[in-house]
Order: structure tokens, then C-alpha cells, then sequence
């Protein structure tokens, strides 16, 4: 096929007559340039991209040191991650984040979701779309210097409200059995925008002759609910579980700018740990093992919930 | 586009029975009020911090800490806004310095994402080359990767390159972006062969293929895609925090960040916190006004083809 194309574009020579180089055939010069155009964008996609995939892997067997000797170590970085009681605690905490804020803003945005779509006014659905949007677009670092003032323990928001109904105040960011919860409740209140998107084009794009065929065959409301919304709604689900929980697994910022791991390490998660390692300790074997560790940690989730979605149902 | 305008059309029949389908019948009016309450109750919580954040910024510092709290803004300053600006309270702070260094940066970051994405976005939509959809597919799924994993490497290879404290580690590592080559390629895939070949006919050279017809037919994506990764590197905090050490070469982000560590007394510390989050969050907001339909497109399109 390839050789017909080629005795067929040898005849069309293409290009003018002032070229310095040879003259191609078309399907030449169309794998020619194609390579050219792609060149500035791979040179910098395999520098940037695919060698740290490799380096990384390097330097998780490596002692590394900017300036030192570096030397192979084997697996210790690997065996440091797993016993060193911090990096443990970062673990459990990271699992408990997630376990926290995915179920519950996930239930959360659905339910959002489903209060917008019933409204009767287009204009109005897209101002709570936009309005539950609006505070996502803006960046962590924001979103956690404002909340550091919400959860104050002397002059914040929070603990104002608790005292209008005589409640102790609570050390949101200061006790360790509070500190983990509070940057839980943060997320779940200020990152709900793209989930509730997402639910509320999945809910608009079931056909409305699903619910008619159930109502003529006398289904309540509920389980109107449960035998079609549910069901057709998982792929939705399943894609906003997954990037939720990537998220959760790997929060970074609202820790750096709120606890920074404290108190004693009861909110320390994967991804300051990580931090840690790198810049305090110029611990980059132990960081980047810890990170492949992250790794293959959040692809297993991952791979988890799509087997877990298939067995409910089916695609 | 299309779904967008699918959707539309579909819309007055859909909300008639939307209204039926969600709720129970019968005592549909008390429910519908019932909804638009908790909808607003939900909204509000969801968009108090930010209107907190405004109000105080624009408090004066005396009256930022105070009990009980002033949910209403009485008497407007610039007090926290010129405190910040000008580094005041705080030692050595170039605040116009690091705003100026995000501004910059992110805009010889968004013109070289483009261009690099544009013509490589060409490339894989219209030419054919062995192993184009392989690669493509290989590029796009490394966006699916966590960027913890191969951050510690992306640190240690520009400490190597030399980068670190340079503008140049806030501009190229991120300059080949998987999400603008997939966006434009998307775009370029959909533009009629005629207009290529009628060009080629009349002597055209492929990079004039690519800048006389591609580049001025593309524009609304590319226009999408700039605003995007503009706002995707003012945001950014983790990469700027690892490989800037110097303040004269901090981002608006990593220099704010450091400021919040700095700063003693609540009063002043969260006014000037309040107003630093303001100041950041301006352009996101206003590019998300400018660009609201194709944001909510953008996601929308990654999520319901499962």
C-alpha cells in the first residue's frame, strides 16, 4: 500500500526550484515535517518530562547529595521510608485525609447537584454553577491564608459562632486531635466546584424517557432514584472519586501555609513529608522514594475503585 | 461546541421534566422553595471565605481583629493594599518586584506553552508520521501521573542545569504541557482539508500552513488556552516554593507565603494576609468570568465520555 502511495507521489515533486536540499516525495516530506513541527515540544517533553521518570528512579537507589559524593545505596531509601515514624505517620494521615474529605464532598457536590439541576430557571442554574465554581479557580495559597483566619482561635469566624451559642471555643489548628478534621473541613467546603460541574452535565444528560418508563410502571421516588439516577450517574461518580482522591492523597499546600505538619506531626501527610525530606533534610533519595511509593499507592487506589465500580455495575 | 449546543436545545423540554423527575410529585411547590433554600445555604457557605477575605482586606488594621467580628464594611481603606505593596511592617519585601516577576514569567511562560503546543498540535492533528498516535497517547497519559512522583527528579535535574533562582526554572520545565498539546491538537483535528489543500496548491509552505491558516482559524482555543496557562502559573506555589531561594526572584505566591511567616499581631498579619489573597485571586476570577463557558466545558468534556 505504503510502496503504491510512494510510486504515485514520485512523480509530484514538491517545493520550489530555489531549495538548497534534495527534493522529497510528498509522503517524505509529510514525515519530515511532522517530525519538525513536534521537535520543540519533544525536546522539551523528554528533558522535562521523561527523564525525570528515569532519574527519579535513580535517585530513589542513590545517597544524594548536591555537592557530595553520591553513592548506591539499593533499597535503604525504600526501607528508611517504611520505618521511619514520621514517614509512617504521613501515610495514615494522608489515607485519613482522603477517607474524610472524598465520601463526604462527593455526597456533598451530588447533592448540590441535584438541588441545581431541579431549578426552573437556566439563568439561575448556571449562577449556582458559576457561584459553587468561583471559590475553586482561585489558588490553595489563598484559599488557605483566608481560612487561617477563619479557624483563629482568638479573633476567627468560627470560633465567634461557636461562642453565640456558649460553646468552648475549639484550637482548630492547634490541637492534634482537631488539626487533621479542620484542614479536612476546609477542603470539603472550598473545592466542590468542578464535582458539582460534572454531576450536573451527568444529571442533564440522562434521557428523560427513563424516568417516564418508570413512572408508567409505578416506581416511587426513591426508587426512581436509586434504580436510574445512581446507575447512570457512576461513570460521573467513578471520574470524580478518582480525581478527588488523587487530590486528597497528595495535598500539600493547605499544610505548608496552616500547620506545617504540626501539631507533632498529626497533620504531616505524604506530600510534606516529601517537602520535608527535600528541602530540610536534602534527603532526595528518601524523597524520591517515598514519592514512587506515593506512586503506586494512588495508581492501586485507583485501579481499586474502577474494579469496585465494575462489579456494581456495568459500563 | 457541539455538546454545548446539544444541550441548549434539549434545555426548556428537560427543565419541564426535571422538575418532575427529581422531585416527588404532589408537593412539588413547598419542596422547590425548600431546594432553593438549601441551595442558598450551600452557597453561602461556599462563598463566605471569599467575601470575608474582601471585606477585610479593605478594613482598616485596627479593625481587622476585633470581637465580635463586622460582617459589613463601614468605612473603606487602602491601608492593608499599600501595606502590602509597599513591604511595610515587613523587612526587605519587594512585593512590586515579586508581583512583577509572576507577570512576567507567566507571560514568557503562556507565549512559549503556545507556541510549542501549536505547532507540535498541528503536527499530530494533520500530518502523518510512524508512530504519531503512539506518541501522542504516551504524552497524554503522562498527565495522569502524580506530580509528586517526579517532582524530587524535575528539583534535582534544574539544581543540575543550573536553573534554580533563574526565571528560566519558572519558564521551561513546564513549557511542553500535555493538557495545551491535547486541547489545540483537538481543535486543529476539526479544521476542513479543502483550506490545506487549496493552500498547498497555491505554493504554500507547511510553516506557512501553520501560521496563515491553522494560527488565524484557531484563535478563540488558543485565546482559551493562554488564559488558562496564564492562570495555571499565577497560581502555581509548590514548584516556585522548591526552586526559589532568593526574594528578589520570588513569584507573588512564594513571596506572599513567606510574608505570612513573618508577620506578628493578628491585626496586621491577617490584613494584610486578607489583602494579599485578594490581590491573587483578581485575575483567576477575572478570567474565569471571561472564560466561564469554555471552563465549564473543559471539564465537563474529560468526565461524561466514560
Amino acid at each position: 500500500m505504503t510502496d503504491r502511495v510512494d510510486k504515485i507521489g514520485s512523480g509530484l515533486r514538491i517545493g520550489p526550484k530555489t531549495f538548497p536540499w534534495p527534493r522529497l516525495t510528498i509522503s517524505q516530506s509529510e514525515k519530515l515535517w511532522g517530525y519538525l513541527l513536534i521537535m520543540p515540544f519533544m525536546a522539551f517533553f523528554v528533558v522535562f518530562f521523561l527523564l525525570p521518570y528515569g532519574m527519579v528512579i535513580w535517585l530513589s537507589v542513590v545517597d544524594w547529595h548536591p555537592r557530595g559524593v553520591t553513592e548506591y545505596v539499593g533499597l535503604q531509601n525504600y526501607a528508611d521510608v517504611v520505618e521511619m515514624p514520621s514517614a509512617q505517620k504521613s501515610m495514615v494521615n494522608s489515607f485519613y485525609y482522603a477517607l474524610m474529605v472524598v465520601p463526604i464532598s462527593t455526597a456533598l457536590s451530588l447533592l448540590t447537584a441535584i438541588l441545581i439541576v431541579s431549578l426552573r430557571s437556566s439563568n439561575l442554574r448556571g449562577f449556582f454553577q458559576a457561584a459553587f465554581y468561583l471559590p475553586g479557580v482561585i489558588s490553595g495559597l489563598a484559599v488557605a491564608i483566608i481560612w487561617r483566619f477563619v479557624f483563629d482561635f482568638h479573633v476567627g469566624v468560627l470560633n465567634y459562632a461557636l461562642s453565640l451559642v456558649n460553646l468552648e471555643p475549639v484550637n482548630w489548628l492547634g490541637s492534634i486531635y482537631a488539626a487533621l478534621p479542620s484542614l479536612a473541613g476546609m477542603a470539603i467546603v472550598s473545592s466542590n466546584g468542578v464535582a458539582i460541574i460534572i454531576f450536573c452535565a451527568a444529571l442533564l444528560s440522562i434521557p428523560s424517557s427513563l424516568y417516564d418508563a418508570a413512572a408508567v410502571d409505578g416506581a416511587a421516588f426513591w426508587r426512581k432514584h436509586w434504580s436510574i439516577t445512581l446507575p447512570l450517574l457512576t461513570p460521573a461518580m467513578l471520574y470524580v472519586i478518582v480525581v478527588s482522591t488523587l487530590g486528597a492523597l497528595q495535598v500539600f499546600v493547605p499544610i505548608y501555609v496552616l500547620t506545617r505538619g504540626g501539631p507533632v506531626h498529626s497533620t504531616i501527610t505524604v506530600g510534606y513529608y516529601i517537602y520535608n525530606q527535600l528541602i530540610f533534610y536534602a534527603n532526595a533519595g528518601t524523597a524520591a522514594a517515598a514519592g514512587l511509593l506515593l506512586l503506586v499507592a494512588t495508581v492501586g487506589f485507583t485501579i481499586f475503585q474502577f474494579r469496585r465500580f465494575s462489579q456494581v455495575v456495568e459500563f | 461546541m457541539a455538546t454545548q449546543s446539544r444541550l441548549n436545545r434539549q434545555t426548556p423540554s428537560l427543565l419541564e421534566l426535571l422538575q418532575l423527575r427529581l422531585l416527588p410529585e404532589g408537593s412539588a411547590s413547598a419542596l422547590r422553595y425548600l431546594a432553593l433554600l438549601m441551595i442558598l445555604v450551600l452557597a453561602a457557605i461556599s462563598l463566605f471565605p471569599l467575601y470575608w477575605a474582601l471585606i477585610t482586606s479593605f478594613k482598616h488594621p485596627s479593625d481587622v481583629a476585633t470581637i465580635p467580628p463586622s460582617f459589613v464594611l463601614t468605612r473603606p481603606v487602602l491601608k492593608n493594599y499599600i501595606d502590602l505593596l509597599t513591604g511595610s511592617g515587613v523587612a526587605n519585601s519587594p512585593v512590586l518586584k515579586w508581583f512583577w516577576n509572576s507577570v512576567f514569567t507567566g507571560a514568557a511562560f503562556t507565549l512559549g506553552v503556545v507556541l510549542v503546543a501549536s505547532l507540535a498540535g498541528y503536527s499530530f492533528a494533520r500530518k502523518q508520521f510512524p508512530g504519531r498516535d503512539k506518541l501522542f497517547w504516551l504524552i497524554i497519559s503522562t498527565m495522569l501521573v502524580p506530580a509528586w512522583s517526579t517532582l524530587i527528579a524535575s528539583y534535582v535535574l534544574t539544581l543540575k542545569l543550573g536553573m534554580h533562582d533563574t526565571y528560566w526554572a519558572l519558564i521551561l520545565p513546564g513549557l511542553a504541557s500535555p493538557f495545551a498539546l491535547f486541547l489545540f491538537r483537538q481543535f486543529a483535528v476539526t479544521l476542513p482539508d479543502e483550506l490545506f489543500q487549496a493552500a498547498r496548491i497555491d505554493g504554500a509552505h507547511e510553516l506557512q500552513l501553520w501560521w496563515l491558516i491553522t494560527i488565524p482559524l484557531s484563535r478563540p482555543v488558543l485565546a482559551t488556552l493562554a488564559i488558562f496557562t496564564f492562570t495555571y502559573h499565577w497560581n502555581d506555589f509548590l514548584w516556585p516554593l522548591l526552586v526559589l531561594n532568593k526574594p528578589q526572584i520570588y513569584t507573588m505566591p512564594v513571596g506572599v507565603s513567606i510574608i505570612m511567616f513573618q508577620l506578628k499581631g493578628t491585626g496586621p498579619a491577617y490584613g494584610i494576609g486578607m489583602s494579599a489573597a485578594i490581590l491573587m485571586s483578581v485575575l483567576p476570577i477575572v478570567a474565569f468570568i471571561m472564560m466561564q463557558k469554555q471552563m465549564i466545558q473543559g471539564i465537563t468534556i474529560g468526565s461524561l465520555k466514560g
